[in-house]
């Protein structure tokens, strides 16, 4: 089963290409466009769970084509790609309803972080059972990800960032069928609560919605081994 | 009689006449000394030094003073003399204007003229008993004057009992006037270069603006263009470093190109941290562990050129900074030091402290390397200026922690040591920012 479907959009088929195979590697389903009214209609049709959005195009650029995606569809998550670092504009279309940024090239870790912690988001919202209830791996990322986004800026580089990591590894690893790794990720991911906890990084609460979903994906384990 | 004989006197002769007889002739000379002297110049000090000095050849046993008014128009302060006494100059050092005589010249603009000084009842008495110590008995005082403005007084003073007659006065009223009009002249000149200087400052910020805003579309423009391929080429990379089929030889290879496609990504990220489009988000935090953070991240590169690291951290209270910035800075200056030492013979030592002051925390960045050239110094601080050979640093590293520094309320300067070796120490304002 796919993790999710992507909606690659960019100009320049290089790099379309690329995000294209790596997206695909990772285990989703990944449609490419070239351009703002190929996305659009891609959204239209219903294609996409997340759309990730280069600013800068030709013809529609990303901050219209991301206006038009608000106007059709007020749930899919859209990351925007910026390449010259324009954080000014990156934040302007944070108000304008993007989930989050990423800065080209890519740091793939924090890519992968955003594209799962967007697509947890809009499984959570549209409470669709099949996303947070049935899925324990996603419970967990929705978990991880909404804990360490309550996070302060310090707090977040330091355990916040890995608790993301550990909890994507941790189900990619229990995908691929490799338990005992996801078991340490798992552990990992505890570890890291208790050192947050310790340093009064976490909400009590943010902390048990996190335990709670790593009580579920060891179950999950259980079951699986 | 006296016409012919006159005719056949040597111009030696003719001079030493005149000189007995300073009536007329001589003070034609003096007031044109004067009027010449305080012409030449258009230096305030200047002008009343050399009207001071032109004045005192009048007669003998002179004692002559200028004073000018204060900005408040309430004070005369003296700005030249010749022949005072300690005393002298001490009582007249500030005077009241509407007090004394002086004083009374100053606020009425008129003349006075005294034949036995320090029986008037008007002479101030703080300087009565130094005008009568010193017998001055002729006094007169004249006031400067300028487009109808009281500027200052021209006083003369003189011991022995003839009189100021009245070519001597209307000799010093001339003066005055002629150093009124050097004074104004003098004023308008330094005024009018005062804002000449504004607007050669005003001129270089503007060209200064105009460039860094030029040096941002263009770092913005080629960030575009760089990072589309950087990003494919790292992708590919990351890709074909995943690759269950990619043998060991192979990986170190693409290992390679990533971490120079890195390295092309960082000059271009520096690029746009100097064209200024990252807005910093700054909190309190601790020099002393950003410093300790970036030493951390470098200890492994360090350890390797054998340099050893000394660290004096004194208790410091916090800045207001973004935590970044400040990385930045003190990883650019580390590796300066860095750099300037790996390839310098000689015992290898890094010197990292930081200390508070009472409005600034300090660090300084000290290496045991050769130095910063002299021609250098003036231009370290340069975007793209670099002293280090071609592919070891984009010459904006410097350039962008100056950039930050300054940001930050804070400077950052340079400096050479007698024992050889650089230092660069960052001040950083203590307390929240105003805006």
């Amino acid at each position: 089963m796919a993790l999710g479907r992507i909606l690659v959009v960019d100009d320049e088929t290089p790099v379309r290409e690329v995000l294209t195979e790596y997206f695909a590697t990772e285990g989703y389903d990944v449609e490419a466009a070239g351009s703002g009214v190929e996305a659009l209609a891609a959204v239209r049709g219903g294609r996409a769970d997340l759309v990730l959005l280069d600013v800068r195009m030709p013809g529609l650029d990303g901050v219209q084509v991301l206006r038009r995606i608000r106007e059709l569809d007020r749930r899919v998550p859209v990351i925007m790609v910026t390449a010259n670092e324009d954080v000014g504009l990156a934040k302007e279309t944070l108000k304008l309803g993007a989930f989050d940024y990423v800065a080209k090239p890519f740091d793939f870790d924090y890519l992968d972080r955003a594209v799962a912690a967007g697509l947890a988001r809009v499984g959570e919202q549209a409470g669709r059972p099949d996303a947070t209830e049935d899925d324990p791996w996603k419970t967990l990322g929705c978990a991880a990800f909404g804990a360490a986004r309550a996070m302060g800026a310090p707090a977040r580089a330091s355990t916040g960032e890995r608790l993301e990591s550990a909890a994507l590894a941790a189900a990619r690893n229990a995908a691929a069928g490799r338990s005992a790794a996801a078991d340490e990720y798992l552990a990992e991911m505890q570890l890291l609560l208790d050192i947050a906890a310790e340093l009064g990084d976490i909400p009590a609460a943010d902390r048990a919605l996190v335990e709670s979903a790593l009580e579920a994906a060891r179950r999950s384990l259980a079951l699986a081994g | 009689m006296k016409r012919r004989a006159g005719h056949s006197l040597s111009p030696a002769d003719r001079r030493r006449r005149a000189h007995r007889r300073p009536d007329v002739e001589p003070h034609f000379k003096i007031l044109h000394t004067v009027a010449e002297a305080v012409s030449r110049t258009l230096d305030v000090e200047d002008v009343l030094r050399t009207a001071v000095e032109a004045l005192t050849h009048v007669t003998g046993h002179e004692i002559s003073s200028l004073h000018l008014l204060s900005e408040d128009r309430k004070t005369l302060e003296l700005r030249g003399e010749r022949g005072m006494s300690a005393r002298l100059r001490e009582v007249n050092r500030a005077l009241p204007v509407g007090a004394g005589l002086i004083g009374r010249v100053a606020q009425t603009g008129k003349t006075i003229r005294l034949d036995r000084s320090y029986e008037d009842p008007n002479v101030l008495p703080s300087a009565k008993a130094a005008v009568r110590r010193e017998q001055i008995l002729g006094f007169v005082c004249v006031p400067i004057h300028s487009r109808g403005q009281i500027l200052g007084t021209l006083s003369l003073g003189r011991k022995t009992l003839e009189p100021f007659d009245k070519p001597e006065l209307a000799l010093l009223e001339a003066a005055a006037d002629q150093i009124g009009l050097a004074l104004d002249n003098a004023r308008l000149y330094s005024e009018s270069r005062r804002q000449l200087d504004e607007l050669k400052r005003a001129h270089a910020q503007l060209i200064h603006g105009e460039k860094m805003k030029a040096v941002g579309e263009l770092a913005s423009g080629v960030a575009h263009e760089i990072n589309n391929p950087l990003t494919t080429i790292l992708g590919q990379t990351h890709l074909l470093l995943t690759h269950p089929e990619t043998t060991a030889h192979v990986r170190d290879k693409l290992g390679i190109v990533a971490e120079e496609a890195g390295r092309a990504a960082r000059i271009v990220q520096n690029l746009l941290l100097f064209a200024r489009h990252y807005t910093p988000e700054r909190r309190p935090c601790s020099v002393a562990d950003q410093a300790r953070r970036v030493l951390e991240l470098k200890g492994y590169q360090l350890q390797y050129d054998n340099i050893r690291v000394v660290t004096d951290f004194a208790s410091c209270p916090f800045v207001w900074a973004d935590e970044n910035q400040l990385q930045v800075v003190l990883l650019n200056l580390v590796q300066n030091a860095h750099q300037a030492m790996a390839k310098h013979p000689g015992h290898r030592v890094l010197t990292v402290r930081v200390w508070p002051t009472d409005r600034h925390v300090c660090i300084e960045v000290r290496d045991t390397g050769p130095g910063i050239p002299d021609e250098a110094l003036p231009r370290i601080f340069d975007p793209f200026f670099t002293t280090k050979p071609p592919g070891e640093g984009s010459g904006l590293g410097l350039s962008v922690s100056y950039g930050i520094v300054t940001e930050l309320g804070g400077v950052l300067r340079a400096e050479n040591h007698a024992d050889g070796g650089a230092s660069f120490i960052v001040e950083l304002p203590l307390g929240e920012p105003a805006s």
